[in-house]
This record gives C-alpha cells, sequence and structure tokens, in this order.
C-alpha cells in the first residue's frame, strides 16, 4: 500500500496580474483557505502529481528511498498521535492528507529519518554521539571517539559521507543509512548527478563507484559486505569507465599523502574487480612523504 | 546650508557615527552627504552575500576596512541546504585583493571558504587584524598556516564552529616568533588528537602573547596542561578549555586550581568536554567574576552542574545541557539573579523515552527568579499553555524566545490542546521580541496571534505548523518588522506568497522548504518581481520535468540588487525569465 499525501495542489493560475495581489481577488483574511478553488483534484493528471508529492516530503525521498506504510500500522504508543479531530477550518480531504502526514512522520521519527529536527548543528551532534558512547563504555576516559572529525555522525540519525563524481564540479553529501545496497547507492547517485536522467549514457554499467577507507586507501566499492563497507567508507567517488581522467579528489588525496603537489598523474588503472586497489602512477615534486596508492 | 560645512568637518563628525543605520539615514540626507559619508564609511556588513555583488559593495564604499558577510541561510545548519548549494567567498575576496589593500577585519559566517582564499587574504592585505569564520568550511589547516605565517598584525583569529579539515601539519607553529600582536584565539571547533609538537606550539604562542584576552582551544589540550597555559596567560578574559579529564591526582587538581585563582579577569567559560565532575571545583575561585558560562558539551549531573552554578552570582549568560534538569534550573533562578541568556541543550534528542526530569516547570522557574532575563533557547520535551502563560506574564522583557519541544506536533500534554494560546502570550506580552521560534501542536491561530501582535518580530522559524495559507498569510501582512522567516514542513501555499509578493522584497530573505508552493508560483513570482531573487532547489530534477503544480521541494526567496546568481549548483534554479531563457 503506497502512502498518499494530500496536499493542496494549486491550479492554473487564470489571471496572473489578478491574483498576485488577492486582496483584489477578494480575499478576506475570514475566510476559509481550502475552499474553492484551491481544493485537491483527484483527476487522471493528478495520479502522477501523487507520486511526486509524494517524493517531495523532504530531500530523503529524492533518493527513491520512499518510507511505504501499510493501511493497519499503528505507530509506537511512545509518540504522541496528535488527534486531527477538532480543526474547523480544514477541507475534508486536508485533514486526511495531514493525518496521514502525521502517520509518516512518525514513522520516519521511528526510523530516524527526519532531516534536520531536531534543530541541531552538526557539530553538537557529532559530540551527542561521542558522549554515548562514552556512557556505554563506562570508563574514565572516553574510548571511542575515533569517529572521523570530518564527518558529522549522529547516533540513528544520519551519516553523511561526500560524494564527487568524475567530471562534475560540485560534490554532495548524502547519508548513507538511507541505502541498504551498493546497487540501490549506485543508481542513486547516478541519477543524482545525471543531468538527464533518462539518457542513456547514465546507466549503471556505465560508472563505478570508488571509495575511499579511514585508512585513506581508494578502493572499488562492492566486495566487502555492505555493512563493513558502512562502517569503513570515508569518500565515495563516481567514476566514469569511459574515459580515466582521474579527478580532482583523487589527484588531492594522492597530494595530500605525498605532501607534495603532484605534477602529473600519469594514469589510473580502476581494476575490474572490487576490492582491488586503484593505482595511481603519478610524478611527484618532492621524495618526501609516503603514500601507498603512488608509484 | 551642505556647503556652511567644509567636507572635512563633516567627515570628522561622520567618523562618530558607527551604527550601519545610522549610517545609512546620513547618506540619504542630500547628495553632498551622501558622497562624504561613502568614502569615509570604514566598516561593511553584508547580512546575504547574494543581495550585492563584490563590484556595487566597492563602487560605493572604496574605502572599507572591515567586512562582514553571511552565505548559507540559517538552515543550512540542519542539513536543510544540500553541499555545493553556494556561499563562496571567493569572488569577494579576489575584488577586496584588489581594492581594498588596507583591509583589516574580514567576518564570514556560513561561508565557503577554501585555502587559497585564506592564503589571498593572507598576502593581500599587509594591516590584515581580525579573521572571523563562524560556521564556514571548505579549508584545511593548511589554509591557516598560511594566515598564520603571514598576516604580521594578526589580533583575532576566530573559528568558532566552522569545519575544518585537520591535515595533521602543525599549523601553530607557523606564527612567527615576531608574532605577539594575539588578542583572540578560538580553535575549539578543531580535532581533539593532536600530538606534542601542536601542544608545545600552542604553549610557545600563548607565551610570546602578552595581549591575548581571549584563548578558546580544542578539545584535543589535556588537562594536565592547562594549568600552565593559565600561567602563562594570566591576563585572560575569556578561556575555553580543552578536555576537562584527568586521571585523578590531587598534584594536578591543586595545580590546577591554584592557576585558575591567578587568572583575576577571567569573565567568561566554556570548553568542559569530557569532563570529570571531581576537577570542576578547580574554577571555583573565580566564579563570582563570571558572567559567562557554557557547559553545553559538559555530561554531568544536575548536582555537580548545581554546585558550580551558584557559585557564579554574577552570570550573565548560561548555556547547559538538560542534564540540568528542572531542580537545577530551580537552584539558578535562586542564585543568579543578573541572568540574562539561557541556553538549555539536549543531550539525548533521539531517544524515544526522556532520559533527563526537564520540563516546562525548569524554563518557569527560571522566568520567575531572574528578572533581567531576556534571551531563551530551551529544548524539552513537553509544554502547557499555562507555563506559557506564566513565562509571558513574568518576562514580558523577552527579546529572544526559542522554544524546542523535540517531538514535532506536540500538543499541550495536559489538555492536548494546541500551544496557539501559550504563544499568543507571549507574543501579547513581550512588545520587544524580535526573534521566536515555534514548536509543538499549532493551528493558524497562532499565526493570526502574531501577526496582530509581533510588531517588533524580526527573525521567525516554523516547523510542522499551521492548516493553510492563512497561516502564512497573517505573519506576512501582520509582521511589519520581519526580516528573516524560515518555514519547513507547513502547508503553506501559493496563495499567502503570491498576496503578499511586495512584502518579500521589505525581507532579508524566505525559506520555505517541504511545504506546498508548486513551481508555477515560484516562477510567477519570479517574473513579476525584478528585485526578488527566487530559487528553487529540488534534487529530483528540474522542476519543469513535473507538472506546474506540483509543489517545489525548497524556494528560497530573498531580494537582491545583484540579479541572479550565476554559480548555482545543477540542483538549484532560478525563477528569473531571463536568465532561464538564457540558459535554456
Amino acid at each position: 500500500m503506497e502512502l498518499q499525501l494530500g496536499l493542496a495542489l494549486a491550479p492554473p493560475i487564470q489571471n496572473p496580474d489578478k491574483c498576485l495581489d488577492l486582496k483584489i481577488c477578494g480575499f478576506e483574511p475570514n475566510e476559509q483557505v481550502g475552499s474553492t478553488p484551491w481544493t485537491m483534484s483527484y483527476d487522471g493528471a493528478s495520479a502522477k502529481n501523487e507520486y511526486y508529492v509524494k517524493n517531495k516530503r523532504s530531500f530523503i525521498e529524492a533518493f527513491g528511498n520512499v518510507v511505504e506504510v501499510e493501511e493497519g500500522h499503528t505507530p509506537k504508543t511512545t509518540l504522541p498521535l496528535v488527534s486531527w479531530s477538532d480543526q474547523p477550518h480544514e477541507e475534508k480531504e486536508d485533514n486526511c492528507g495531514r493525518r496521514k502526514m502525521c502517520k509518516r512522520l512518525i514513522i520516519e521519527r521511528n526510523q530516524g529519518v527526519i532531516v534536520g529536527w531536531p534543530p541541531i548543528n552538526s557539530l553538537r551532534k557529532k559530540l551527542l554521539y561521542q558522549h554515548h558512547h562514552h556512557h556505554q563504555n563506562q570508563h574514565g576516559r572516553i574510548e571511542n571517539n575515533r569517529t572521523d572529525e570530518s564527518r558529522p555522525h549522529s547516533r540513528s540519525n544520519s551519516m553523511y559521507v561526500k560524494v564527487k563524481m568524475e567530471g562534475v564540479a560540485i560534490g554532495r553529501k548524502i547519508d548513507l543509512n538511507l541505502y541498504h545496497s551498493y546497487q540501490t547507492l549506485k543508481e542513486n547517485l547516478i541519477s543524482m548527478f545525471s543531468k538527464n536522467p533518462r539518457s542513456e549514457l547514465d546507466v549503471s554499467a556505465n560508472y563505478t563507484l570508488a571509495y575511499q577507507d579511514r585508512e585513506g586507501e581508494w578502493l572499488i566499492a562492492g566486495d566487502v559486505p555492505w555493512r563493513a563497507f558502512i562502517n569503513s567508507v570515508h569518500r565515495l567517488e563516481i567514476l566514469n569507465n569511459a574515459g580515466s581522467v582521474p579527478s580532482r579528489t583523487l589527484i588531492d588525496e594522492v597530494a595530500k599523502r605525498m605532501r607534495g603537489p603532484v605534477i602529473r598523474v600519469r594514469s589510473l588503472v580502476i581494476p575490474g574487480n572490487p576490492g582491488e586497489r586503484i593505482e595511481v602512477y603519478a610524478d611527484k615534486l618532492e621524495a618526501t612523504g609516503h603514500g601507498a596508492n603512488a608509484k | 546650508m551642505a556647503h556652511s560645512f567644509p567636507e572635512e568637518v563633516l567627515e570628522h563628525v561622520f567618523s562618530f557615527i558607527d551604527s550601519d543605520k545610522d549610517r545609512n539615514a546620513v547618506s540619504l540626507v542630500c547628495k553632498s552627504w551622501y558622497e562624504i559619508e561613502r568614502w569615509c564609511r570604514r566598516k561593511i556588513f553584508i547580512g546575504n552575500c547574494y543581495a550585492v555583488t563584490p563590484r556595487i559593495m566597492i563602487r560605493r564604499f572604496p574605502e572599507l576596512r572591515s567586512v562582514s558577510l553571511k552565505g548559507k541561510p540559517h538552515f543550512a545548519d540542519f542539513d536543510l541546504v544540500p553541499e555545493g548549494w553556494g556561499g563562496y567567498v571567493d569572488p569577494w575576496v579576489s575584488a577586496m585583493g584588489r581594492a581594498y589593500p588596507l583591509l583589516e577585519e574580514l567576518r564570514l559566517k556560513r561561508m565557503v571558504v577554501s585555502d587559497d582564499t585564506l592564503e589571498m587574504v593572507s598576502k593581500s592585505f599587509k594591516n590584515f587584524k581580525v579573521l572571523v569564520l563562524s560556521s564556514c568550511e571548505g579549508f584545511t589547516t593548511d589554509g591557516l598556516a598560511s594566515i598564520a605565517a603571514n598576516c604580521r598584525n594578526l589580533r583575532e583569529l576566530d573559528l568558532r564552529e566552522s569545519d575544518v579539515e585537520d591535515l595533521g601539519g602543525n599549523w601553530l607553529s607557523c606564527f612567527p616568533e615576531s608574532c605577539t600582536s594575539l588578542v583572540s584565539l578560538n580553535i575549539s571547533c578543531l580535532g581533539s588528537e593532536w600530538s606534542l609538537r601542536n601542544l608545545s606550539a600552542l604553549e610557545r604562542l600563548v607565551g610570546r602573547s602578552p595581549n591575548l584576552r581571549r584563548l578558546r582551544m580544542n578539545r584535543a589540550v589535556p588537562l594536565d596542561k592547562l594549568a600552565n597555559l593559565l600561567r602563562r596567560a594570566p591576563y585572560l578574559v575569556e578561556l575555553g578549555t580543552g578536555a576537562f579529564s584527568s586521571e585523578l591526582h590531587p598534584d594536578v587538581f591543586s595545580n590546577l586550581s591554584g592557576a585558575f585563582s591567578g587568572c583575576k579577569e577571567l569573565r567568561a567559560l566554556s570548553g568542559f568536554w569530557d569532563v570529570v565532575p571531581a576537577y570542576l571545583p578547580a574554577v571555583y575561585t573565580i566564579c563570582s567574576g563570571l558572567t559567562s558560562l557554557n557547559l553545553s558539551y559538559a555530561a554531568v549531573q544536575s548536582s555537580d552542574l548545581v554546585k558550580l552554578i551558584t557559585q557564579c552570582q554574577n552570570l550573565q549568560r548560561l548555556w547547559v545541557l538538560d542534564y540540568i534538569e528542572d531542580s537545577g534550573l530551580e537552584a539558578l533562578a535562586e542564585s543568579c539573579k543578573n541572568l540574562q541568556e539561557l541556553r538549555v541543550f539536549p543531550s539525548d534528542p533521539f531517544a524515544a523515552e526522556p532520559n533527563v526530569t526537564l520540563t516546562e516547570q525548569g524554563l518557569v522557574a527560571v522566568s520567575e527568579g531572574c528578572p533581567k532575563l531576556e534571551s531563551v533557547l530551551y529544548f524539552c520535551r513537553q509544554f502547557t499553555n499555562d507555563a506559557l502563560f506564566t513565562i509571558a506574564k513574568n518576562r514580558p522583557s523577552l527579546t529572544r524566545f526559542r522554544l524546542c519541544i523535540i517531538e514535532p506536533r506536540t500538543p499541550d500534554y495536559i489538555t492536548l490542546e494546541p500551544l496557539d494560546a501559550g504563544f499568543g502570550a507571549i507574543v501579547q506580552n513581550c512588545k520587544e521580541l524580535r526573534r521566536l521560534s515555534l514548536s509543538g501542536l499549532l493551528t493558524d491561530r497562532v499565526f493570526e496571534h502574531i501577526g496582530t501582535h509581533a510588531k517588533k518580530l524580526e527573525m521567525l522559524s516554523i516547523a510542522f505548523a499551521g492548516d493553510g495559507d492563512l497561516g502564512l498569510h497573517h505573519v506576512l501582512s501582520g509582521c511589519e518588522s520581519l526580516r528573516k522567516l524560515e518555514i519547513r514542513d507547513c502547508p503553506f501555499g501559493d496563495k499567502a506568497l503570491l498576496a503578499n509578493a511586495a512584502k518579500l522584497e521589505t525581507m532579508r530573505s524566505l525559506w520555505m522548504s517541504s511545504c506546498s508552493v508548486s513551481f508555477e508560483a515560484c516562477k510567477l513570482l519570479g517574473q513579476k518581481m525584478p528585485r526578488l531573487n527566487v530559487e528553487v532547489i529540488d534534487e529530483r530534477g528540474p522542476p519543469d520535468s513535473r507538472p506546474e503544480s506540483c509543489p517545489v521541494n525548497t524556494v528560497y526567496i530573498y531580494r537582491s540588487i545583484a540579479g541572479p546568481r550565476l554559480d548555482m549548483p545543477a540542483f538549484v534554479w532560478t525563477m528569473d525569465e531571463e536568465l532561464a531563457l538564457r540558459l535554456s
């Protein structure tokens, strides 16, 4: 059963100039909002609307990981289920929609995926996570605060890692908790980055997903079990199988590890099998420093 | 009339006028005052870096010494703005590098700063003194090394809450031995692992900075080093400790206690990561002088917190975790009669059950006992309309009130009603209220109250509230002083937005995410209002690949004389008709 959100969708505006100022249109503050013409219409066209409406709740839904709710699902008793019965100004359909929206939020809450709520910044969330590890370990000193400082990591909520795609200047940050397999991750990443999602070029097979683990090694994603991958991944990069121009990220990483600028990356060998290391052949300015991938 | 005073005299008079508002008023008197004023303005604050371009700023104010810029919208703090959205400071620094060689101060908030930019700052401005990077990102300790190495007269380096990538170098040692000008250093956001080389670099730096008055360290600085640092900087006014834990050892304790008692100027304390409660008494000797105490990283029980806080009778600001509980807040209300600002943060917001007894009672107690209270940020799990009535009645002087009930749409837990009336009382009684954040179960009625009474309100944050467009209409049509409005997950749609389009030009910005604003309305707004930038953020792909009536994920609207920006990433679309046509 798919969860349907009932949200007021506006019909096409007949007379844009007039309606810009609702006072001209006769908008009275006392008027019940939700009466015509701003009601929802369930005609044929809106069947598609509902799909998109469903997908609009938060950035999470954009990645296709829609929360599906059974009709008979009851939320946890610890969370307050709000009664909607005394909302006098509501349109019947809106009422229904909001109850479902509320349910959905509760479900989301159970899975800990309301983005950005409660409103605590990432620095504080990181520390909350570390506090909890401290208490759990029951030692005098902090045992397990070795979470990556550059990755905000809150306890049950989100696990953001940076993702870059070869050839795309601007990277993204994604929440790995939303995925459960390499397949879904890769597909969603590719559709996120590609300009034309329906293009033939943006097929999963044309791309390789690489990741940098905690030790700084760059590996092809796919060999270790998903859970192990989640625990060790630090950063992701999508490589285009067609052209092997190493991205800025890889070059920067190699440069950092060798403690100096890399003047030329000669070639990049992407192994065919997951789990094999990517080998970077590069000329460096200094002989000092060490980088496991540099040869 | 304008000729009766020579320019130099007017300029001298203007030099006493500091506030931006006054300066702006001066510049409107007549053309010659405008001209004189613009040549002698030294400081500028730009609340939205996309509202104006560097070129426009430089053209009007050719002699600035201090520039403050803000980039991303506030909700970026809560991961609601995708990475790559914008807020790059680089074009500003490039332009200023050429135009303002005498620039002394740069203050940035929520902007993307690169190491290259930092290097450019360090080399372009010979007299650079103050760098404040608040909630910024995109740079590493290498960038900091450039600043340290090249800014000969650096007075202030403040990295508050920025996301800095630690590359493991020893950037602190890049401050030359001859650098003795530091007054303020805040590196509290840096990592928790440091080598001995970093620590000794810090000690040496502190030791040769006789003017150092504000020092906020990061977690990596261990407690046993703190005493030495304090002895090198006994004139500190503000201190942020590192980790406040150590093996319990009487020597360490007495050493620390002695060091603290030598710091007679200390007024503000923060840090306190990993606190071992037994060490808290080391600060008792300076408690009576403290005006500001930030214990919001201290996971310590209420009784230990109370023992510390009750010694700070002059406390004006307290930030603390909800471990303090209602009982601790009651003790606070008894002891700290000068309290002006209270922030209570959640220690475990994601747990299903409350882990502490912190309820509306605590805040009510503080509102009763602290007559000077004006600023509140309070995270808790339950509230009542009655409690809000009481708080409003007790403290009509409130200027900032942010209540966050952790579970969205939580009603009054006794009556099960919405909290409309309670918040209504707040806006009605607190006539000087400038900032308000709402939570709990709320209908359109609360917005009616806000629109009617909150005439001085400048910033309003709304989440999971309201019934429909009427709510938004009340706010936009009623709140005369509104500058920033941020809304998430509310059923507000096109009607109110379009009806109040003109209002948006009087505000800095409006953020609406996960609401019911259609693509069509965004387009209409963008086309009809040339001085507004209407940007749609949607990671599902281009908004025109869906029906026009389909709601957009996020719309961010801000006034601008710069026109639509050109550095938008793939998931942001401008609704400016011309640009959209040009780019398509």
